[in-house]
């Protein structure tokens, strides 16, 4: 899978090849997409960066996001959850069944916080056809590598 | 007999919901019964030939099946079958009467309908990376066997590493539900796929099996969820059928 930079220099990742990538589309720091619909639905990656409004300790962070999600999602359910790697910082996977228009949609998401920022690397495809792709996006998210901001600057 | 009929319920005999199947493919010769006909006419099954319209569809289902499922889980059998638009399942009842609910569900909501049939969920970790060897006829032995004796080091008798011992005792300290779900393309043993698990608070364990031997290794619900996607047709699959049938 080619590696993509993003153009601010802060995350480079691996991403499937033949996808169309797009960055900082409305508030969504890349986008990859599949161009071939599967299913009614087009799979696709995304890396998206949260402000927190106030500092946060990992385990908040990673506590609070099975409600989040739960939140946002239509008809989630939390199919599993583990603690892992992301870029060398401790990360968060989830696995969550939803719809979207109706269609029935698995999303695996990795979350981190790194530099104060919340960091969020979502795979999402038709849910037939997970096994498919499982694996492009456990290799996306684990070649995530993010520039944490330092004192004097990015690093 | 009892047949119970409602819009979006239907609750029959099996072998009665496969000899209605007959009347929509008379390729398959399975005759209704006398007193199955009767008890389909009183319940709005059947009105002399014709089958009600909400029915159909399951029945036509059945007849397009691209591959069967059979579910085991404990003690309960579940068959159905999965076409390029619907799968039809067949549920045996709570009260345990023989009969069975047959439920429908788009296809493509198969994966979500398996994980909430097995109950699949987040699990605690106690134990990744754990892989037990043993005689397929084993399984039951083991299920019933004693977690402190385990705890000690001892499987069946055999010794087993600390890890293993840690997590199998972990999952038999709680309740275990044993379930496996095959999809048949077709008849020969070459054209099944399974997934079989235990599944414990503690931990859900993939079985493997090969000839006389079950391999259980620790896993988790991500790869059992996959293991699902996994034996279900594909996209391409479903639209060769769908194409077939039109």
């Amino acid at each position: 899978m080619p590696e993509v930079r993003h153009p601010s220099g802060l995350f480079t990742i691996d991403v499937p090849a033949d996808w169309e990538t797009a960055f900082d589309v409305e508030d969504v720091a890349l986008v990859v997409v599949d161009p071939v619909d599967d299913f009614g639905f087009q799979p696709n990656l995304v890396v998206t960066v949260e402000h927190p409004e106030e500092p946060l300790d990992v385990d908040r962070w990673f506590s609070a996001q099975p409600e989040v999600l739960a939140a946002v999602l239509e008809d989630a359910r939390l199919l599993d959850l583990e603690v892992t790697e992301v870029s060398g910082q401790p990360a968060m996977r989830l696995l969550v069944h939803h719809f979207v228009d109706g269609a029935p949609v698995t999303v695996e998401q990795w979350t981190a916080l790194v530099g104060g920022l919340g960091w969020f690397v979502s795979g999402s495809v038709a849910s037939l056809s997970y096994d498919h792709l499982a694996d492009r996006f456990r290799h996306a998210a684990h070649s995530m590598r993010i520039a944490v901001p330092t004192a004097g600057g990015r690093s | 007999m009892i047949v119970e009929y409602s819009p979006g319920r239907l609750v029959l005999p099996p072998d009665v919901f496969l000899a209605l199947v007959s009347r929509v493919d008379p390729r398959r010769q399975v005759r209704l019964e006398d007193d199955a006909i009767d008890a389909l006419e009183r319940a709005g099954v059947l009105d002399g030939d014709a089958v009600a319209d909400d029915i159909r569809p399951l029945l036509e289902a059945v007849t397009a099946s691209v591959c069967d499922l059979m579910i085991d889980i404990d003690d309960r059998r579940i068959v159905g079958w999965v076409s390029p638009e619907l799968a039809v399942v067949l549920l045996p009842t709570r009260e345990r009467d023989g009969r069975a609910d047959v439920v429908a569900a788009p296809t493509v909501n198969l994966p979500i309908f398996l994980t909430e049939l097995t109950d699949l969920g987040p699990r605690s970790d106690d134990g990744r990376g754990v892989t037990i060897e043993l005689d397929a006829d084993l399984l039951p032995a083991l299920l019933a066997g004693d977690p402190d004796e385990v705890a000690a080091g001892t499987l069946l008798g055999q010794p087993i590493d600390a890890d293993a011992a840690h997590a199998l005792s972990s999952l038999l300290r709680g309740a275990v539900r044993r379930w496996r779900v095959v999809a048949a393309w077709g008849d020969g043993a070459d054209d099944q796929q399974a997934v079989e698990a235990l599944d414990g608070a503690t931990g859900a364990w993939l079985v493997e099996r090969e000839g006389d031997r079950a391999r259980l290794s620790t896993v988790t619900p991500t790869e059992l969820y996959r293991g699902f996607t996994a034996l279900l047709p594909t996209a391409e699959e479903l639209a060769t059928a769908f194409r077939a049938a039109r």
